[in-house]
């Protein structure tokens, strides 16, 4: 068992404990992620792990998204946001957003060099296995954009 | 002598009052109408075990076919009566559920579930009164049975994996299909700006939908200082609805669009609606639900209301949940 499979037991361990019900306190605050001038190019829902994602980008990065071509162009900004969900307190069978987990950034350069950063957290792995840093990119790239009016 | 006549004269001003009550009380029961009689044109198709709870504790308001009390008839009792069996057939009415779809059939029981999940339905004043029509917890258990069974979570078909209906590089085309600005019938006029603020959650609704929610700066502040009673005049909530659809990842990723759902705080506007205005726009052509300003007292209030008073009838503020920086 190499390295990679103990920590992803290590965090499906804390996630199947972890209860689903949500306890609010005084200690604790609401937070409004501020993507500044990024918009969202799209969400994700990930039922096993039980996380949320919104991927934002400036004009370029939704450009790139919506091209779904492969191609970069330098000035493309993307992050990437994960959340721990939990039923909704209010409505059975909803569920919302809670915890931060982990805010993840990427940067096309000058010849379309691409520049990767964990900002917040750690990623979590995609269909049970965790991505290497090459992997991590392409994976968040390959996200389009969500259908809006 | 002088004594007797003070105590008859008392004796008889009682009498006359009494006299007075009783017409009075008899003469009352002629000044309202009794609740109008409305044909059935398509009760509710459940199993039996479900039916037999819906009938006993919620017919009596939520149906054209009443079981009333003899005490219920009776004005001023029957009064308010009146007023609540007319709101609350509005609201839902289980003679009229043939003109419901099979996902609104869906979202009704949900709702009823949620209604009395959190004792909020029945009414208490009506269950005070009727003290059998309460839900035990037993009988919300076998709604709950029943309504998980209407959205078991199957896993999207392989057919639908990471597609829509029409490829992202002719998305941005379809922006211009629409002419004209949509506008719900109570005056919510659908604009673009949400896609500019900030999102204030995320959700899922069952199997069902999958949401982004985002408020205006007003609303984000509101939420950051937790100033809910009452949200500031101004704040405007906005949550983008789309279907559910798995990739090859086993994520659940937006599938079509559904709907935008606004929410635009209006103290003096909207007063009947807690001083919220509703509106929902339906499909790419964003056709406003409504047919009269009444449609959000008649519908979407009710569970806002009855449901989420704590944080201001919002259901999707930020958890609490997250380290102060």
């Amino acid at each position: 068992m190499n390295s990679n499979n103990i920590i992803l037991l290590g965090i499906l361990f804390v996630l199947m404990t972890a209860c689903n019900k949500v306890q609010e306190t005084s200690a604790y605050t609401r937070i409004v992620f501020n993507s500044d001038s990024l918009r969202v190019i799209t969400s994700s829902v990930n039922k096993k792990l039980e996380t949320m994602s919104i991927l934002y980008g400036n004009d370029k990065a939704y450009d790139s998204a919506l091209d779904s071509t492969g191609t970069h162009v330098p000035g493309e900004i993307f992050t990437f946001v994960t959340w721990q969900y939990h039923d909704n307190p209010f409505f059975y069978g909803s569920t919302i957003n809670g915890e931060l987990l982990s805010i993840e950034s990427i940067h096309v350069n000058e010849g379309s060099a691409i520049d990767y950063k964990i900002d917040e957290g750690n990623p979590l792995p995609v269909n049970g296995v965790m991505l290497h840093q090459e992997e991590r990119v392409k994976y968040i790239l390959e996200h389009t954009p969500s259908l809006l009016p | 002598m002088k004594r007797s006549k003070e105590r008859y004269n008392k004796k008889s001003i009682l009498f006359g009052i009494l006299i007075l009550v009783v017409l009075l009380g008899v003469l009352i029961q002629f000044v309202d109408k009794p609740i109008e009689g409305r044909p059935i044109t398509g009760e509710i198709k459940a199993p039996q075990e479900v039916l037999a709870i819906l009938e006993r504790s919620c017919y009596d308001c939520h149906s054209n076919k009443p079981d009333l009390n003899w005490y219920d008839k009776i004005a001023p009792i029957s009064w308010a009566v009146k007023k609540d069996v007319q709101r609350a057939r509005e609201v839902m009415n289980f003679s009229e559920w043939g003109n419901l779809s099979e996902a609104d059939h869906k979202g009704m029981m949900w709702a009823i579930l949620n209604m009395v999940k959190a004792g909020k339905m029945p009414l208490k004043r009506y269950q005070n009164v009727h003290p059998d029509s309460k839900v035990t917890a037993s009988e919300v258990e076998t709604i709950r049975k029943y309504v998980l069974s209407l959205s078991e979570d199957k896993p999207a078909s392989i057919t639908k994996v990471n597609t829509s209906t029409v490829a992202p590089q002719h998305w941005e085309k379809m922006e211009t299909t629409i002419k004209n600005v949509p506008e719900s019938p109570n005056g919510v006029m659908y604009t673009d700006e949400f896609k500019n603020w900030r999102v204030i959650s995320m959700s899922t609704l069952y199997d069902n939908s999958m949401r982004v929610i985002y408020g205006n700066d007003i609303a984000v502040k509101a939420i950051e200082e937790e100033n809910f009673h009452p949200w500031p005049d101004g704040a405007m909530v906005v949550k983008a609805v789309w279907e559910q659809r798995e990739n090859q990842y086993g994520e659940v990723r937006p599938g079509n669009f559904q709907n935008v759902q606004f929410m635009v705080k209006d103290s003096k506007k909207f007063k009947s609606t807690e001083g919220w205005g509703f509106a929902k726009f339906s499909t790419q052509k964003l056709i406003p639900t409504g047919k009269t300003a009444l449609f959000a007292e008649q519908s979407c209030i009710a569970c806002h209301r009855q449901l989420v008073e704590k944080t201001g009838y919002l259901f999707n503020v930020p958890l609490k949940v997250n380290p102060k920086k």
